[in-house]
């Protein structure tokens, strides 16, 4: 049991990355018009990720540093500069989605205005960040994200063809009325959030925070494996799900509301109160996952002292900005921007800091002054060189097609 | 002058700062040369730490923003980098590590201003939760 | 009633599309916005009779269903209100936004009308009021599937 509670860091930021309020209805909105013909790219990015946040907890543990440290020593102060600003803005944009989220949740449990909400889930997010041990924080949230599995029981319920969901997401094909444009957006769009960057800085950070060291690389790897695996196939539960209520009835998917409505199908009432207690829970993760990552990158970037296993007063700087950055994201939702139309176009800076998050990982954990005998093997390398040229295409095609397909209209 | 032979680019620059306690100081944003009149190789004489160094680093527009910035909102008397002798560093390694502690050393005015003026003023700053 | 409408907007679209289909662009963009239009509102009206179905089995809560109800019944509005501001080129045009806007109408009545019926605490009276909107959710996906 105590072993198990080691793999919440892992879960946590794997929630943050692949179910958060944006990806919740991203995944519907897949299921609902593609089927499971985007499956592939799930399993993609859950391969990449791992492959990446391996190397990024593997530093972390060995060398006790953040990836975000590294990135400004491997790239320099001007790549690393560009990093920091296109990365920060699409963690900056997605907190402020995930605080809109939560209280999305909060309005489906009341059907009081989400609006009404954001002053207390900033407050909320900001007082755990403030008061709560990293280790209780990742437990809690991590577990209680744990209620998402709903979804896999309610596909389980539906009685799907299990056959055919497995050839569609074996052989995809861009289905009928769809065109290659859109398909090929999302597909990035899944793929991006799926390696989207605040993991790394969460999850390096997180295990210097935990204090991992060499001894702990046992732990680090099953958060890796246990975690976003997990990720992955909560997102295709979702799409399954909508797939098989949804596509069949020609529903756009637009609001989180619609992204339950197969489960209420399936479950009932008691599904959707532990569905309710799971998008609380995911986007209140995500939501901390982003607060911490804003000023893990900043202050790894500017060399400050960083992180909440020191007193607030010994990291000021570092708890300024994540309050300034929670702030600012609940009046980024209270002008009544849409938190899910958010993270769409978040995308776009998500593209640039991929290739420049992922590439001095790649570097430093081929370091023998760093590593020692911990460094990459040559099977990780080929891989993780494949994933960097897939990333530049990726960061090159993003924005072209987001202009052509009006963000997958 | 200690004598330790390092590349500058690689070893040097860029590197994380901690004080005797292990806490972060701040990065190597840049490093003071000095060019001996006999021709022998130039070595360093102090670490420089802080935005002041880091928009020099950074050169071009950028650098003369960040500059302007941070020279306009630090008090008249601060306006220079911080600036670590290279006599009190005890250690190059993945991190450059410093005899003094952050508090001595005075080189992050910044993280002061924060701590009093915000970090403070909100109670539980002074308890860290483990 | 309704399914006499339904039927209607059935053979006045078919004569549309056999009959009299025009070659002006403007014509054809008029047509693709109206099915553009009829898809997405035939998307909220779908979710607003699976909510309903939930609730006739007694599956979803009551500020469940009232937010996605309420949200059904405000994309359908804003749809609708985006439709009537285009200006129809021609005779033609005209007559299918008159296709078009009586579905929307009987659309967005419906969805009111279970969003008020929700909010009261109603909710057996749903599946009821769903029953009434399927035959204008027929002839809005007729339409979706024409002029696409």
């Amino acid at each position: 049991m105590k072993g198990l509670l080691k793999v919440f860091l892992g879960v946590l930021t794997a929630i943050g990355g692949f179910v958060d309020i944006g990806d919740l209805v991203a995944n519907a909105v897949v299921g609902a018009r593609f089927g499971l013909s985007l499956a592939w790219v799930l399993v993609a990015g859950v391969v990449g990720i791992c492959l990446f946040a391996d190397m990024s907890g593997r530093v972390a543990a060995v060398t006790g540093r953040g990836t975000f440290d590294l990135v400004r020593e491997r790239l320099g102060p001007r790549a690393g500069l560009a990093n920091l600003v296109a990365s920060t803005f699409v963690t900056f944009l997605t907190l402020a989605a995930e605080i809109g989220g939560v209280a999305l949740a909060f309005e489906l449990a009341t059907s009081v205005s989400y609006l009404l909400f954001v002053p207390l889930v900033a407050f909320l997010v900001w007082f755990v960040i403030w008061r709560m041990p990293f280790e209780k924080m990742e437990q809690a949230f991590g577990l209680a994200g744990l209620c998402l599995l709903a979804f896999a029981v309610a596909l389980w319920q539906l009685g799907p063809d299990w056959g055919e969901l497995f050839r569609q997401a074996s052989h995809p094909s861009v289905p009928d009325g769809e065109g290659h444009p859109t398909y090929w957006f999302y597909a990035i769009s899944l793929f991006g959030a799926a390696m989207t960057p605040y993991e790394v800085f969460f999850f390096s950070s997180g295990a210097v925070e935990e204090g991992w060291t060499r001894k702990d690389l046992k732990t680090e790897r099953l958060n890796v494996y246990v975690g976003f695996p997990l990720g992955g196939v909560l997102s295709l539960a979702i799409a399954a799900t909508s797939a098989l209520v949804l596509l069949p009835q020609g529903i756009e998917v637009d609001h989180l509301d619609q992204v339950a409505l197969p489960t209420v199908l399936a479950l009932g009432k008691i599904g959707l109160a532990v569905l309710i207690v799971g998008f609380v829970a995911a986007t209140f993760g995500a939501a901390l996952e982003t607060a911490l990552s804003t000023g893990y990158s900043l202050a790894q970037y500017l060399g400050w002292q960083w992180g909440k296993r020191t007193a607030p007063k010994d990291a000021a700087r570092f708890h300024a900005v994540v309050l300034v950055a929670v702030v600012l994201g609940a009046m980024l939702v209270l002008t009544t921007l849409d938190p899910v139309k958010v993270t769409e176009y978040s995308l776009v800076f998500s593209a640039i800091a991929l290739p420049l998050t992922y590439f001095p990982i790649l570097v430093v954990a081929n370091d023998p002054e760093y590593m020692a005998e911990s460094a990459n093997g040559r099977v990780v390398n080929a891989l993780a060189t494949g994933y960097l040229v897939l990333l530049t295409v990726v960061a090159l095609a993003a924005i072209p097609l987001m202009i052509a397909t009006k963000a997958g209209q | 002058m200690t004598g330790r032979v390092r590349d500058l680019a690689l070893h040097l620059l860029d590197r994380q700062v901690v004080d005797t306690e292990g806490k972060a100081v701040g990065n190597v944003d840049d490093v003071e040369l000095v060019v001996p009149e006999d021709g022998s190789p130039p070595y360093v004489v102090a670490i420089l730490t802080g935005p002041q160094a880091l928009a020099r680093r950074l050169g071009g527009l950028l650098g003369q923003w960040l500059g302007f910035w941070s020279h306009a909102l630090s008090r008249p008397d601060s306006s220079e980098p911080g600036r670590i002798p290279m006599e009190l560093v005890t250690d190059i390694d993945t991190q450059i590590t410093v005899a003094r502690t952050r508090q001595e050393l005075g080189v992050h005015r910044n993280e002061d201003r924060a701590r009093q003026y915000l970090i403070l003023r909100i109670p539980g700053a002074r308890h860290a939760r483990q | 009633m309704k399914r006499a409408v339904a039927i209607l907007t059935a053979t006045l679209v078919t004569g549309m599309v056999t009959g009299c289909v025009s070659p002006s662009r403007t014509d054809r963009d008029y047509e693709l916005k109206a099915g553009n239009t009829a898809k997405a509102v035939a998307s909220s009206v779908a979710t607003a009779i699976l909510g309903a179905d939930a609730a006739g089995r007694h599956k979803a809560t009551g500020p469940y269903l009232s937010v996605l109800l309420g949200m059904a019944e405000k994309d359908a509005l804003a749809v609708q209100s985006t439709f009537d501001s285009v200006q129809p080129p021609d005779a033609t045009a005209d007559r299918l936004r008159g296709t078009v806007d009586d579905l929307l109408g009987s659309a967005t009545t419906g969805l009111t009308e279970m969003r008020i019926v929700c909010r009261r605490g109603e909710l057996d009276k749903l599946p009821a009021l769903a029953d009434r909107l399927r035959s204008t959710l027929d002839g809005l996906r007729f339409l979706a599937d024409h002029f696409q």
